[in-house]
């Protein structure tokens, strides 16, 4: 049978965001994939070179919607040690505790997301339900409900009283966890699900190292690779291990997602207990003069921030990697091999943010 | 070369290699097992590129740095680590560094597109820092016809006069006018005032002109053909009449006194601001070919139609007395403020006793009050229902005031007047605070049972003054007999017919009345198919930048210039100017306070 080339994207309902794929295929099989990205870039990279470096937090938060606490999180830990400063140990906390909450409002987002991909509509909604109560819970904490603005270079900007950590915070908390327990089985056990997910695109342990595939991929893939591993902001103090699966197919990276939101919770609590009472900022008193590198763990893996500073107060290179951008190689190994009709399913699982990559 | 040095804060281990050992080095790093992480470029300008190839094994960070000539190709590593093909293609987009050996190569079409240009997306970054921006600063924003404070003080820091008035012109044409009666709201907002009193911002201002002579910029744009009435002669008429002119129309004033001026001229006592003055300000906006025709009361907008006349800008203040409404008030011993500033300043003869009592708290009390002593009176006194603190009038004015002997009785408002003789009976009773109004300022509460009597000369009742507007111009009249107007284009219910000044706002400054002008002559250009820019010389602002934290602990420590003020006991004798300007040593000083907070730091 003679090759057929099948665009894919960059409108399609199942991604909101714009990716191009030439799927070349032959009968129904994939028999190679090319991607072109590029429809949204923005050119934040130059731009964090005009802002004083003090004003980036605000501008890379927008390079996405869903994870955008962490950009500014990875951002102000790379100025901070080109700053060679330390963060006071409370804003660390606080800034676990945001962290964590934005993995669990963007994990509830995905996995409803992946629903309405099977067409399972109530579930969808059932799931964005419970994200509601994610989002009330930041804007209760920042006044926002999708950018957190909270993240500024030498600490946080806002802090959250104690006794509303331990009290209605919590108790929210402990909520989402029964209505996600609740909800879990009723995804994870359906037939239908499993028939859409469970072999489909296999990502080998080999391949996920060789191919540089991170976060949930790298995870769903047997790879025990976290950044939080690193001990960056308050984890070090956390104790915690990454939730790893051995199958590598998009079953088990929804499964990585759905445990990863029970143990955001644990961690938030975690770290409620364990919060420290000292200052939440310390004024920079310098200008960053020296090149610095830090990572963190998005909800999609691992965010890379390198920056340079010139002794002036703004940065000679910001350069972002997000961690749709280190995933499209293994999705480019993924997706030969599956029929055309699970091209959706296979590329959502990757969970994937075209603004992110695109910056 | 290898040479092994961290310059990257969190990182494990750095190399830095030639292009030419590169692949070997990053063959050895894939021999022991990492992952490809990312890679970061970055163009140096003339000396090339620079890239860093990070590497991850087990959480740790390993870099790989080499630098690239120009015009160099790269060894691609994306056979050796597959995922490094999309970097490598990125930064072949951003960038145009070449790749030789690529595992795919996508052409440019990465993060461009076919339609797109083939140019790199990111340019060198800046060496130093980019040129910094201006913003709006407090003071220009807390200035009613939005001058450029902080750039006129750095062109009178410079030397440059001409150029400096020149600049406060692009805003406000009356600039020796306002350097003298200019309420100063800039002052306020100066935030020198954190740290010790405000910049004299105004007398800055006035020293600039005076430097500068009234030989200015003659320069407007070729005939449009088209005229334009207005009516009243005013700082909004003149503002507006100026900007008019600049930009080609044949502009006409028409002025009810036999003097132009408006209130500058009747409402502004002469030792606040000499008629000369006023004069020379006036002939720079007449030099244009504005016309003036004073004696011409205007009483309907059609007969100006029925002339030529294509539009009409309103603009005739307020000058009726506003009454208190007490038994007793017609009386010919008791004086109306307004009449009795017009009479004065237009040279009638006034006369007042030795005991003068003055109604009110704003600043035409006080000018009536400083007036009234001119003319001979002993003792003034000024009546004023509330406390200092409520005082409309400007602190400057109130201290000028009490330097001169001039007393001020708080909480108590006149309530019957009784002819007994020669002398007036004044009935005053006293107040007290209650709860704030809806200007925010606490209403005076009278007290029952406290009213006690004074015996004066005359009474000037100077409560206020509101627009007087015949019905026969036929444009809506709204409160206290005020003009409906749109407050940005100045527009009135009819169609060409523009009102702006104290006949829209009531009695305000003379500043806003010339922003007011200047707004105006915007709608009205448009309004005749123009495109609404005003046509004011470009003057050039001094580009050299200081950085505001090297100047500012410097700056703080200059303590404010105290300007010289004639004798009070010699200045109740006559009309002659009380302030007596900067001198250049005083004007040097006072430029050197700036912040310059007018730099986006």
């Amino acid at each position: 049978m003679a090759k057929t080339v099948m665009p894919f994207g960059p409108q399609h309902p199942v991604l909101p965001e714009p990716i191009h794929l030439t799927l070349v295929l032959e009968d129904d099989i994939v028999q190679e994939v090319l991607p072109n990205i590029g429809y949204c870039h923005r050119g934040i990279e130059k731009g964090c070179e005009r802002n004083a470096y003090w004003k980036n937090p605000r501008l890379v938060e927008h390079v996405c919607g869903i994870c955008n606490f962490m950009h500014a999180q990875a951002y102000c830990e790379a100025v901070e040690k080109a700053l060679e400063m330390e963060v006071p140990p409370r804003a660390k906390y606080l800034r676990v505790i945001w962290a964590e909450l934005n993995r669990i409002r963007s994990h509830l987002l995905w996995l409803g997301l992946l629903a309405d991909a099977f067409g399972f509509e109530s579930l969808f909604m059932q799931f964005w339900r419970i994200r509601e109560k994610s989002v009330f819970l930041i804007e209760k904490t920042t006044g926002n409900r999708i950018i957190f603005s909270t993240c500024v270079v030498g600490g946080v900007n806002k802090d959250i009283p104690n006794d509303y950590l331990r009290g209605e915070f919590t108790k929210v908390l402990k909520e989402i966890k029964a209505d996600v327990e609740e909800l879990l089985p009723v995804l994870l056990k359906d037939p239908t699900v499993k028939a859409r997910c469970v072999g489909k695109g296999v990502l080998s342990k080999e391949d996920a190292h060789k191919l540089g595939a991170v976060g949930p991929t790298a995870r769903g893939s047997g790879l025990r690779q976290d950044m939080r591993l690193t001990g960056h902001a308050a984890y070090g103090e956390l104790d915690f291990e990454p939730v790893v699966e051995p199958d590598g197919d998009s079953y088990a990276r929804a499964l990585v997602r759905a445990k990863e939101v029970l143990q955001s919770i644990e961690l938030i609590l975690e770290a409620i207990g364990k919060i420290p009472d000292t200052e939440i900022f310390i004024k920079p008193d310098h200008w960053p003069e020296k090149e610095a590198f830090s990572r963190i763990e998005q909800p999609r893996g691992e965010l890379i921030y390198y920056v340079k500073g010139n002794g002036t107060r703004y940065l000679e290179r910001c350069k972002i990697r997000t961690p749709t951008f280190a995933n499209i190689p293994p999705l480019l190994a993924m997706l030969p091999g599956c029929e055309m009709a699970d091209v959706p399913i296979i590329t959502l699982s990757i969970d994937p943010c075209i603004a992110c990559t695109e910056r | 070369m290898r040479e092994e040095r961290i310059s990257t804060i969190g990182v494990e281990k750095e190399v830095l290699v030639d292009l030419e050992e590169f692949i070997s080095e990053v063959e050895k790093m894939a021999g022991r097992g990492a992952r490809f992480v990312t890679a970061s470029c970055r163009d140096l300008g003339e000396e090339g590129f620079e890239i860093i190839y990070h590497f991850d094994i087990d959480h740790k960070v390993e870099n790989i740095r080499i630098k690239v000539p120009k015009g160099r190709e790269v060894p691609s590593i994306s056979p050796i680590f597959f995922p490094a093909l999309l970097i490598e293609n990125e930064i072949k987009d951003m960038f145009g560094v070449k790749f030789i050996g690529m595992a795919i190569d996508f052409d440019s079409k990465l993060l461009l597109h076919q339609e797109a240009p083939k140019i790199p997306l990111l340019k060198p970054s800046w060496d130093k820092e980019p040129a910094p921006e201006r913003k709006i600063p407090p003071c220009r924003e807390a200035c009613p016809a939005g001058i450029d404070i902080p750039g006129y003080i750095r062109l009178i820091e410079e030397g440059k006069y001409k150029e400096a008035v020149e600049l406060i012109r692009q805003q406000n044409p009356l600039v020796a006018i306002s350097g003298r009666v200019c309420f100063a709201p800039c002052e306020t907002k100066c935030r020198q005032t954190i740290e010790q009193s405000p910049l004299s911002i105004r007398l800055l201002k006035r020293y600039a002109s005076d430097k500068a002579g009234f030989d200015l910029d003659k320069s407007k744009k070729p005939d449009t053909g088209k005229k334009v009435a207005i009516v009243g002669s005013g700082p909004a008429g003149l503002s507006c009449a100026f900007y008019l002119a600049k930009l080609g129309h044949q502009v006409v004033i028409f002025e009810a006194l036999p003097k132009p001026g408006g209130m500058l001229r009747v409402g502004i006592p002469d030792y606040r601001l000499p008629q000369d003055i006023l004069e020379a300000e006036i002939k720079t906006i007449t030099d244009l070919g504005v016309e003036i025709r004073c004696n011409q009361k205007v009483e309907s907008v059609d007969e100006l139609f029925n002339q030529g006349f294509n539009a009409v800008f309103l603009a005739l203040g307020a000058h009726q007395n506003v009454e208190m409404g007490i038994p007793g008030e017609d009386d010919e011993k008791v004086l109306n403020c307004v009449t009795m500033l017009r009479r004065v300043n237009l040279g009638e003869k006034v006369e007042v006793g030795e005991k003068v009592g003055v109604v009110g708290g704003g600043n035409s009390a006080i000018d009536a009050a400083r007036v009234a002593l001119r003319l001979g009176a002993k003792e003034v006194t000024i009546f004023y229902r509330r406390t200092r603190a409520e005082m409309p009038a400007s602190p400057e004015e109130v201290e000028a005031a009490l330097e001169e002997g001039i007393k001020i009785e708080f909480l108590c408002a006149p309530t019957k007047i009784e002819r007994k003789g020669d002398k007036l009976a004044v009935t005053n009773i006293k107040m007290k605070l209650g709860e704030p109004d809806e200007s925010g300022r606490r209403r005076p509460v009278p007290i029952e049972g406290s009213e006690y009597t004074v015996e004066l000369d005359n009474l000037v009742i100077a409560i206020g003054q509101r627009p007087e507007v015949s019905e026969k111009l036929g444009v809506n009249i709204g409160r206290g007999n005020r003009i409906e107007a749109d407050a940005m284009s100045m527009k009135t219910s009819r169609d060409g017919v523009f009102a702006g000044g104290d006949v829209r706002t009531g009695p305000a400054s003379v500043v806003e009345a010339v922003a007011d002008g200047r707004k105006a002559a915007i709608a009205i250009d448009k309004y005749l198919g123009g495109d609404g820019r005003l046509y004011v010389p470009e003057v050039p602002y001094p580009q050299q930048f200081v950085m505001r934290r090297d100047m500012k602990e410097a700056r703080k420590q200059i303590p404010r210039v105290e300007v010289k003020k004639l004798d009070p006991k010699e200045r109740v004798k006559n009309f002659n100017e009380v302030e007596l300007g900067f001198t250049d040593e005083q004007s040097a000083q006072e430029t050197k306070r700036c912040w310059r907070c007018d730099w986006n730091e």
